[in-house]
């Protein structure tokens, strides 16, 4: 189907659901102080689980309210706390105005019975995974570890903390899958700022758009983006916490923020520390016996032979380490909020192993270091009501380095032997990848009147890219060059109480790309620019307060990199004809919550399509040995997840999700010119997950070891399915190599004082020990303890 | 709960039923239909898209009849040896995995690529080969900018290593291009040249205008001389992926060069003899053979008895990536028979394209419209369509005789 037939029977569907929609009986009004409408405000009716928010414009809105008698609670921090009565009669809609009193003492604790703002982000049109990072912040997961607990979500790493990984969303991954912090890149802090390594208490809540992408992360993020979202609170805090494990594995976060309300200053700071040795035992692996030996040097291999065992590994420490500080004002006439930030990362990582367990590296070093300054700024009500602003600027400069400069070949137990070439296989190199970057996001909304807003988002990324073997030259002479421009455009409706939105969307993804280069002895510079129109819709229809369907769809790109196409004057040859990637994308799906008394349950269930086209790959060249980029694939995966969580007050929290997703190769001919179609086409793709999921399960118990402490039990198991490692039709079936089930199971127990001002975890990962693989069969740790101290202030 | 949320869970159910049927359908596929090997003939096929293409050796039963599909069948050489440059005799596989330090020797048995043998060997990067007798390989490759050789004992896969003496690289041109080498009679001869990794003007490359045939003394390894050679360029393709020289009946040693897979834009394809008791080129001979083929190119030569043989040959251009045609040349005499009546070639630009069985060759060819293996008769100079390969094979890499 394509997508435009899509999106008309999407707009014909929300469109029939107008029918079904009744008359509303309800309550709203608007509550004011004595300076004009508050926002924020939380009116809930007593004694039902039923509430909401008051907007910009102080109104508040509570509809499908059944008829009754009822008690309305309004309250709000620094406000006296009000109740009235109010009498819903069926059909009718009920208008109640208040006046809040300022309260003498300035903070008071409101209990308020809206909903979260992940809930809020669940709800929307989008095909988003929206996870509380609290539940886990006594836990020693770094980002990836929380976000491959969710549901669409599979992220293949390749050994222990730092190793590298592929990000899958609904079976996209690679660089169709962007980060962001906060909205903006998290790139721009650097090669270290990765998910494989942040800490889950920098971030108070992550965001996985699936697919579809809001144009406020404006990027050609085709398969989906991840939005890390921190604390954006203007209360003071401070989270610090260490915790050593298994492999010497240390960690440290803090995360911190003063402010000053007289003046409304405030600092920030951030950082974090990582330290592994990552030196976990690899079972089953090839080492050498026999030979003639020099310590570690085996200076002849005749009588040489491979045996197994089992052995740790040896070259495989990782340390990284962030530093951000920020200061800025918040709550002035002429800026909501304007921040200064400077940021420094670091990572030193070994790398043992190349792409499989074979390929053992003892020297291979990888370096990278970043500087980064940016600015921010926002304002709502700019000039006039409704129009906001925000804008975002920095400059970063990323530098990284790749060390391989010994002619060895290394075993498993630390031994190596002279070789023919450098570990990696090519020649001796100490290669830099340098990238100074300015970036600048501009967001501006306007809501028109309650039914209708716009935005308007740009994003403007410019880059350099210079690559060099410093063991050749001193720099690289001709860098490439990029320049990517994006404008987003989005208007939202909003019908029928707010039940049904839609959210329409444009994006214009504009690329220039360059490289000067030598065409014919004659230094040329090479440009080229590219400009691509992107559109979608998300849209989300409630039912009734308790069941909610939605629908999204984007025509999305992945736009071409500068090195992609102009090579990187080393190994990667340029290929002038490649064309961006691009994906009709299409989510579809329905959510229901049920609160009765203490229990809460919420389940989302959703289907996928994904029409991805022309994947740029790099595809080396056995006679030269470089490395050329070239449109080279095409995939169609269709699947569902359906994730379910449900809550008994504090005491018990389960969740668990299921994700089953068919990728097909829709490669219709090959590399060959040939009138029959590959073999391979319409078969399924070889080393993928396509069917896991996870299970969650917290217990705890308040008070249970004194006064204002918390026990608390986590057990988390996760489970992904066997799959081939080539095509499932091709090959006699008793030699196929495949991925084996990974059936991995990890527990932690917490124990917290004073209200979560202390906490202490111990936690065990992998508890069965199993053999745990993501790719190629390369090993990742086994059973590990750890241990977490986390000390919170707020 | 409502009816909604009912619908919703019995949504939830559904998918929960055909997920756990998918995983049924997938554990059952455990048997396999056909497990045995004539062991006759053998087909190195690859099939799928990078970055999922993988490598199969398949049993060929028969050359002149039937078909050959890969659905279910084929040994799959994913996780074992990932490559195109595996030589083939007496029914083993040999591969050198320079990446991972391995020199390995296999075999197929039903239906599953099985070890025999696995050394470490860091040594070198093999680029051409030859069989001094069935119990000996010399490889030669680069080994950190070295010419280097390893006479490998393949019963037992022990191997001696040393360096060959060869010219030293001139200035600027740092890499080595091996090509063609044969074993005769106590002497190694083996092509090479030098080239550049400068890469600036890409596709456009520096050139070192002189080539060589070195003559190496066998089991000592002594380079006794390097012939140096100007008319032509690139002597002989590299070997582990494709034959560019033989020795026929007389002893006569033959073989192909190809100047475009060094980057010699300027300079013809050629054949050269070094006759049977002789250890330099015949001055007599130098068969252009680029003027008879319209400025095409040998990529590949195979012998097929009488004074015949045939020359994979690759239209004229500096793409290596182009089309190629089957040629019948009269060796003996340098002549241009004629171009074989078979489809265009549509193939990947290095095959093992050809074997020959009781006089006739039969050719692998990957066409645009269905691939075969041709039966060439050179008796009655007739060609006939011999096996089939279905189902849609990207690539035919190399067809090889067992026994």
């Amino acid at each position: 189907m394509s997508l435009n037939k899509l999106l008309l029977l999407a707009t014909f569907c929300l469109f029939s659901l107008f029918a079904v929609a009744q008359n509303t009986t309800g309550i709203s009004g608007v509550i004011k102080d004595n300076n004009g409408p508050v926002a924020g405000v939380s009116v809930t009716l007593k004694n039902t689980n039923r509430g909401a928010l008051t907007n910009e414009k102080g109104v508040f809105e509570l509809t499908n309210v059944k008829p009754g008698e009822y008690v309305l609670v309004v309250s709000s921090i620094g406000y006296i706390s009000q109740q009235k009565n109010i009498t819903v009669q069926a059909g009718r809609s009920e208008t109640l105005n208040l006046e809040l009193k300022a309260a003498s003492n300035d903070i008071q604790q409101v209990t308020v019975v809206g909903k979260t703002k992940s809930q809020e982000v669940r709800e929307t049109g989008f095909a988003v995974n929206a996870i509380e990072t609290k539940k886990f912040a006594n836990t020693t997961a770094d980002l990836n570890q929380v976000l491959s607990r969710s549901a669409g979500v599979r992220i293949r790493e390749q050994g222990g903390l730092g190793s590298n990984f592929n990000f899958s969303i609904n079976g996209l991954s690679g660089k169709a899958v962007k980060y962001f912090i906060d909205g903006v890149p998290l790139e721009l802090m650097g090669t270290a700022m990765s998910l494989n390594n942040i800490p889950v208490n920098l971030a108070e809540r992550l965001e996985v758009y699936k697919g579809v992408v809001p144009v406020q992360l404006g990027a050609d993020a085709m398969g989906g983006a991840v939005n890390i979202i921190t604390n954006q609170k203007t209360s003071n805090y401070l989270d610090f916490s260490h915790s050593y494990g298994s492999f010497n594995t240390n960690r440290t976060a803090l995360t911190a923020q003063y402010g000053d309300k007289k003046t409304g200053l405030i600092f920030k700071a951030n950082g974090f520390y990582n330290y592994s040795n990552n030196n976990y035992l690899m079972k089953g692996v090839e080492i050498l016996e026999g030979g003639t030996r020099n310590g570690k040097q085996i200076t002849d291999l005749s009588g040489a032979s491979f045996v197994t065992t089992d052995i740790e590994r040896f070259h495989d420490n990782y340390r990284s380490g962030m530093g951000q500080a920020e200061v800025g004002l918040i709550n002035k006439s002429w800026a909501d909020a304007i921040f200064i930030s400077g940021a420094y990362t670091k990572a030193n990582q070994d790398l043992q192993t190349g792409f499989d367990q074979k390929t053992v590296y003892g020297a291979v070093t990888r370096k990278s270091d970043a500087l980064s300054g940016s600015i921010r700024y926002k304002k709502d009500n700019l000039f006039t009501k409704g129009l906001s602003l925000s804008l975002f600027g920095s400059v970063s400069k990323d530098t990284y380095i790749t060390a391989d400069t010994l002619l060895r070949q290394y075993y498993w137990d630390g031994s190596w032997t002279e070789k023919g070439s450098a570990e990696m296989g090519g020649i001796k190199q100490l290669s830099h990848i340098i990238r100074p970057r300015k970036f600048i996001r501009a967001n501006t909304g306007y809501i028109i009147n309650e039914q209708h807003s716009i935005s308007i988002n740009y994003t403007l990324d410019n880059l350099k890219n210079e690559t060099y073997n410093e063991l050749l030259t001193d720099r690289d002479y001709m860098p490439g060059r990029l320049n990517k421009q994006i404008l987003g455009l989005a208007y939202q409706q909003e019908f029928l109480d707010k039940r049904l939105t839609n959210t329409w969307f444009v994006k214009n993804y504009n690329l220039g790309l360059g490289r000067n280069k030598y065409v014919g002895n004659v230094l040329t510079q090479l440009d080229t620019s590219f400009n691509n129109i992107g559109y979608g819709v998300a849209s989300r229809f409630k039912i009734n307060e308790k069941i909610g369907v939605k629908l999204s769809a984007e025509r999305a790109y992945r736009l071409q990199e500068a090195e992609e196409m102009f090579g990187d004057g080393l190994n990667v040859q340029p290929n002038p004809d490649l064309v961006p990637e691009s994906s009709d994308n299409v989510n579809a799906g329905a959510f229901a919550s049920l609160n009765n008394g203490s229990h809460h349950f919420f389940i989302e269930a959703a289907g996928f399509y994904r029409n991805a086209k022309n994947f740029i790959y790099l595809v080396p060249d056995v006679r030269s040995g470089a490395l050329k980029n070239e449109n080279k694939s095409s995939v169609r995966v269709t699947g569902f997840e359906v994730d379910a969580r449900y809550n008994y007050q504090d005491l018990l929290a389960l969740s668990a999700n299921v994700t089953y997703q068919n990728a097909i190769n829709t490669t219709k001919f090959g590399s060959t010119e040939s009138n029959v179609p590959e073999a391979t086409y319409l078969n399924q793709i070889p080393n993928q997950p396509w069917l896991f999921g996870n299970a969650d399960l917290s217990i705890g118990k308040n008070d249970l070891l004194g006064k204002n402490t918390r026990l608390q039990f986590n057990w988390f198991t996760q489970y992904v399915h066997w799959f081939y490692l080539t095509w499932e039709n091709y090959g006699n079936t008793n030699g196929k190599s495949n991925i084996p089930t990974q059936f991995i199971h990890n527990a932690a127990l917490t124990y917290s004082l004073e209200n979560g001002k202390y906490n202490i975890t111990a936690e065990c990962r992998n508890l069965g020990d199993m053999l745990a693989y993501d790719n190629f069969k390369l090993q990742k740790p086994g059973r590990s303890f750890s241990i977490k101290f986390r000390y919170f202030i707020k | 709960m409502n009816r909604s949320l009912k619908s919703t869970v019995k949504i939830f159910l559904l998918a929960l039923v055909v997920t756990a049927m998918n995983a049924c359908k997938k554990s059952d596929n455990t048997t396999n239909p056909d497990t045995t090997e004539k062991g006759q003939y053998s087909a190195l096929v690859a099939v799928g898209s990078w970055p999922n293409t993988a490598y199969y050796i398949a049993d060929v039963p028969s050359l002149t009849s039937g078909t050959l599909s890969i659905a279910g069948n084929g040994a799959e050489l994913t996780g074992k040896v990932y490559a195109q440059d595996v030589l083939q005799k007496d029914g083993f596989y040999y591969h050198l995995n320079s990446g991972a330090g391995r020199f390995g020797k296999y075999h197929v048995d039903k239906g599953v690529l099985v070890t025999d043998k696995e050394i470490p060997f860091t040594y070198l990067s093999w680029s051409t080969y030859t069989w001094v007798d069935s119990e000996t390989l010399v490889i030669f490759g680069d080994g950190n900018g070295e010419a280097r050789y390893a006479i490998v004992k393949v019963k037992d896969m022990t191997v001696t290593t040393g360096k060959l003496g060869i010219n030293a690289n001139p200035a600027g041109f740092v890499r080595i291009d091996f090509g063609f080498a044969e074993y005769r009679g106590g002497k190694i001869f083996i092509g090479y040249g030098f080239g550049s990794d400068d890469w600036t003007n890409y596709p456009v490359m520096p050139i070192y205008d002189k080539s060589y045939v070195a003559v190496v003394t066998y089991p000592a390894m002594t380079v006794d001389k390097s012939i140096e050679e100007t008319r032509s360029a690139g002597m002989g393709g590299s070997q582990v992926y494709a034959a560019s020289s033989f020795v026929d009946e007389t002893g006569d040693i033959y073989f192909i060069s190809d100047p475009i897979n060094v980057y010699n834009t300027t300079k013809p394809s050629a054949v050269y003899r070094i006759k049977n008791g002789s250890n330099d080129l015949d001055p007599t001979y130098f068969f252009n053979f680029s003027s008879t083929v319209s400025n095409g190119m040998g990529a590949a030569m195979w012998y097929i008895g009488n004074g015949k043989a045939i020359v994979r040959t690759r239209v004229a251009g500096n793409n290596i990536d182009a089309d190629h045609s089957f040629s019948l040349i009269d060796v003996k005499t340098g002549t241009f028979i004629k171009k074989l009546d078979l489809p265009t070639d549509k193939g990947e630009r290095m095959v093992n394209a050809v074997i020959v069985e009781d006089g006739k060759a039969y050719i692998a060819v990957n066409a645009a419209d269905k691939d075969y293996i041709w039966e060439y008769d050179p008796a009655t100079d007739k060609l006939t369509k011999g096996l089939e390969f279905i189902g849609g094979i990207d690539y035919i890499l190399r067809i090889e005789k067992l026994k």
